[in-house]
């Protein structure tokens, strides 16, 4: 990883913030093209500074997706995509929960290329995406990634909705999907350590995000129950009210503790790593459930409503606690079960 | 556990038998499969419900009500829960049916109960507005006296189904007085009246079931007042009072509970199995099943007895927090499920999303949408207010 110095990272964190304040409903061409992230999408420590920023904002940028998609192509020495692309790799499938081993689309040999079989679920930005990386179980049962273009759609459909954090998404599914030779992405077989690190690295990213919203779900909560009054006073008077939002508080400060944890545990072999994410996300999810119920809580009828952003970031955040795994898988992988 | 008598057993296999052959299935059916209802399915639910004479639920006998015990009403709701049939929509059965019956002239009665009960009219409430919330006593929705009119003026917000409402009950200001519990009445006006406009309110389940409706200069007759000018706060707490138990939903919770282990058993778990097998999502579970338990206890307890103002705060809380801890199970089993965020109007709403099952869909909009009970009917912290009261009271 590439040590970044302080004053780049206040650089970089400056200029995010400024494009996500100026553009309305930024897209992810524009946005990759003017802050040139090529190199953020490799670098997590850059890649933490720029999700936490949408986090702020709530942008719906495919900023993970793109950057683990990179990451994955890079490793495999798989010719990269300009940064203004927008890839996405689908692995969950209907019979799995959150284990890869569940994953059971399947890709032959045929001729000289690929024949694709199986469905996915809710693969973010699979619509909008110029890429598409499938994870798919080949000759002797091992796990490869291969790499798809969906606009060649014959023996592929795809179905797509929004998801409650308002990202795009869909479901695919695969009938004899011909691929040519060259969609094989890394070793036949042996994708399965590669997308073990590939979740880390997303899991880290996603925390980082994680931490800018719950930020703003607080702040925004502070000044919501200063205003709002109720029996002659601020309802943020309340003594009641102010531990509840110091107990808030007190989540955002190990969020952000364990978003930094997540990232610099991404330098350490597999299994220290993957204790450090997965010890990180137990944090990240807790205060993501309990942060968001407080602050639609302590916004009373208003936080129910559409028209607050509160709501949009409380859903942004049930969405991050499970997008690769939920706490109970994190806190298997930690007890080594 | 509840030990019933020899009638109450043949009544409760009455209310079983009833939605069992005699009420739409249809509804049912969508309420099953997690499609929203329509006004219309509503209407079917209660002719059904009234065709039995069952629809008017807490009210007396003489003006069409079931004049049921408190254990009898207690059977029924929980037959209806069980049976996926629809929850009645309260607005008009449970809370202004019983106080025109009880305070309404004999014109009012006369007139709004029949409609009512025939499904001919539905009802908003007009009770929360933007600056009285919690604070509810603090409102400012005034009603000016002209003639043999009022002239009503004001917002009222969180109007759940008032785009279904034929009529709305409002709480309104008709004097200033020390206390500002006093000089509130409770006056009645037709929604289609020329000053009155119904702005849906989009939730964040993608509902609009509740709505703010601005009244500007709205006349309506003197004879449109339940009872009498300033004594609205007194209605309101007798109804309370009456209904405190209305929002336990023990057999909903029951039913939502079996039915989330209906699904684990289709939800694949980790390696390998199903999540109706995997022990943390069953022991979780577990924890709310034992909850539900005591909870029930206590709702028993409080049909058998008078309950204190603090007991029946308690109650709130804990039936909607329990209500809330299983929307919460709903979408931990769901994991991913939960993502998709679909529309749930049609009847092929699922088939949105092929590859995903339908059951995180609903779960998380259920979960988002009951958000709200904690919320509602008076916050969870207005009720330990209540109970601070007492306690301090005991102190004393």
């Amino acid at each position: 990883m590439n040590v970044v110095s302080e004053t780049e990272q206040a650089m970089l964190r400056d200029a995010v913030r400024a494009y996500l304040a100026r553009s309305g409903e930024p897209n992810w061409a524009d946005f990759a093209e003017r802050l040139g992230i090529g190199a953020a999408l490799l670098d997590a420590r850059q890649g933490a500074i720029i999700a936490e920023e949408i986090g702020r904002t709530r942008a719906p940028l495919p900023f993970a997706e793109v950057a683990t998609t990179t990451w994955l192509l890079d490793r495999c020495g798989a010719p990269a995509l300009p940064a203004t692309a927008i890839a996405t790799l689908a692995w969950a499938e209907p019979a799995l929960r959150y284990d890869f081993a569940g994953i059971a689309a399947t890709a032959r040999r045929e001729g000289g290329g690929w024949r694709l079989d199986g469905a996915k679920s809710v693969a973010g930005w699979a619509a909008e995406a110029d890429t598409i990386l499938i994870t798919a179980r080949t000759g002797d049962n091992g796990l490869s990634l291969f790499r798809i273009d969906p606009a060649k759609a014959e023996g592929l459909s795809l179905s797509p909705y929004h998801t409650i954090d308002g990202h795009p998404a869909a479901d695919l599914s695969f009938k004899n999907h011909a691929l040519s030779a060259d969609a094989l992405i890394g070793p036949e077989g042996g994708a399965i350590d590669l997308l073990d690190e590939a979740r880390d690295r997303a899991l880290a990213l996603f925390a980082a995000e994680a931490v800018g919203l719950l930020d703003r779900l607080l702040e925004q909560t502070v000044a919501y129950t200063g205003q709002r009054r109720q029996f002659g006073q601020p309802i943020a008077g309340f003594q009641a009210l102010q531990h509840r939002m110091v107990d808030m508080y007190l989540e955002c400060e190990l969020a952000r503790s364990s978003a930094w944890l997540a990232v610099e545990a991404l330098d350490q072999e597999a299994p220290g790593r993957g204790r450090a994410i997965s010890s990180a996300m137990v944090n990240i999810a807790r205060a993501c459930r309990f942060v968001g119920q407080q602050a639609i809580q302590l916004h009373g009828g208003m936080g129910m409503t559409d028209e607050l952003p509160i709501g949009h970031y409380v859903k942004r955040a049930m969405a991050i606690e499970i997008l690769w795994a939920d706490a109970d898988w994190h806190l298997a992988r930690i007890a080594g079960l | 556990m509840l030990k019933l008598t020899a009638e109450e057993t043949a009544f409760q296999g009455e209310v079983r038998a009833f939605f069992a052959r005699d009420y739409p299935a249809h509804v049912i059916a969508k309420n099953r499969a997690g499609q929203r209802l329509t006004k219309q399915d509503h209407i079917d639910a209660q002719r059904a419900l009234h065709a039995r004479g069952w629809l008017g639920v807490g009210w007396p006998r003489e003006v069409g009500g079931t004049g049921w015990t408190p254990t009898e009403r207690y059977i029924f709701d929980q037959e209806l829960e069980l049976a996926h049939a629809a929850a009645i929509i309260p607005m008009a059965v449970i809370y202004i049916g019983p106080i025109i019956a009880a305070f309404g002239s004999d014109q009012q009665k006369a007139e709004w109960l029949p409609a009512i009960l025939e499904s001919r009219s539905f009802w908003a409430q007009g009770y929360s507005e933007p600056e009285a919330g919690s604070d509810l006593a603090s409102l400012r929705f005034s009603a000016v006296r002209d003639g043999d009119d009022y002239i009503l003026n004001g917002t009222k917000i969180w109007t759940s189904g008032a785009q279904w409402a034929d009529w709305i009950f409002c709480l309104a200001r008709t004097s200033r007085e020390e206390r500002k519990q006093q000089g509130i009445s409770l006056i009645c006006a037709p929604l289609d009246l020329a000053g009155i406009s119904v702005h849906p309110i989009r939730l964040i389940d993608g509902s609009d079931e509740l709505n703010r409706i601005e009244f500007d200069n709205v006349r309506v007759p003197v004879t449109n007042r339940i009872g009498d000018e300033g004594q609205a706060w007194h209605y309101a707490n007798v109804l309370l009072k009456n209904e405190r138990l209305s929002y336990a939903h023990i057999g909903a919770k029951k039913r939502d509970l079996a039915k989330l282990l209906e699904e684990a058993a289709r939800l694949p778990a980790n390696g390998g199995g199903m999540m109706d097998r995997d022990p943390s999502f069953r022991l979780a579970h577990a924890r709310v099943e034992a909850r539900l338990a005591a909870i029930e206890a206590s709702i028993l307890r409080a049909l058998r007895d008078e309950i204190s103002m603090a007991t029946a705060a308690a109650l709130k809380i804990a039936c909607t927090e329990c209500a809330q801890a299983i929307t919460e199970l709903g979408i931990d089993l769901a994991g991913r499920g939960r993502l998709p965020m679909l529309d749930r109007d049609r009847a092929d709403w699922a088939d949105a999303a092929p590859a995903t099952s339908s059951f995180g869909p609903a779960a998380v909009q259920s979960y988002l949408f009951e958000r709200a009970q904690t919320i509602y009917g008076g916050s969870t912290e207005v009720q330990k207010n209540i109970i601070w009261r007492s306690l301090a009271g005991m102190a004393r």
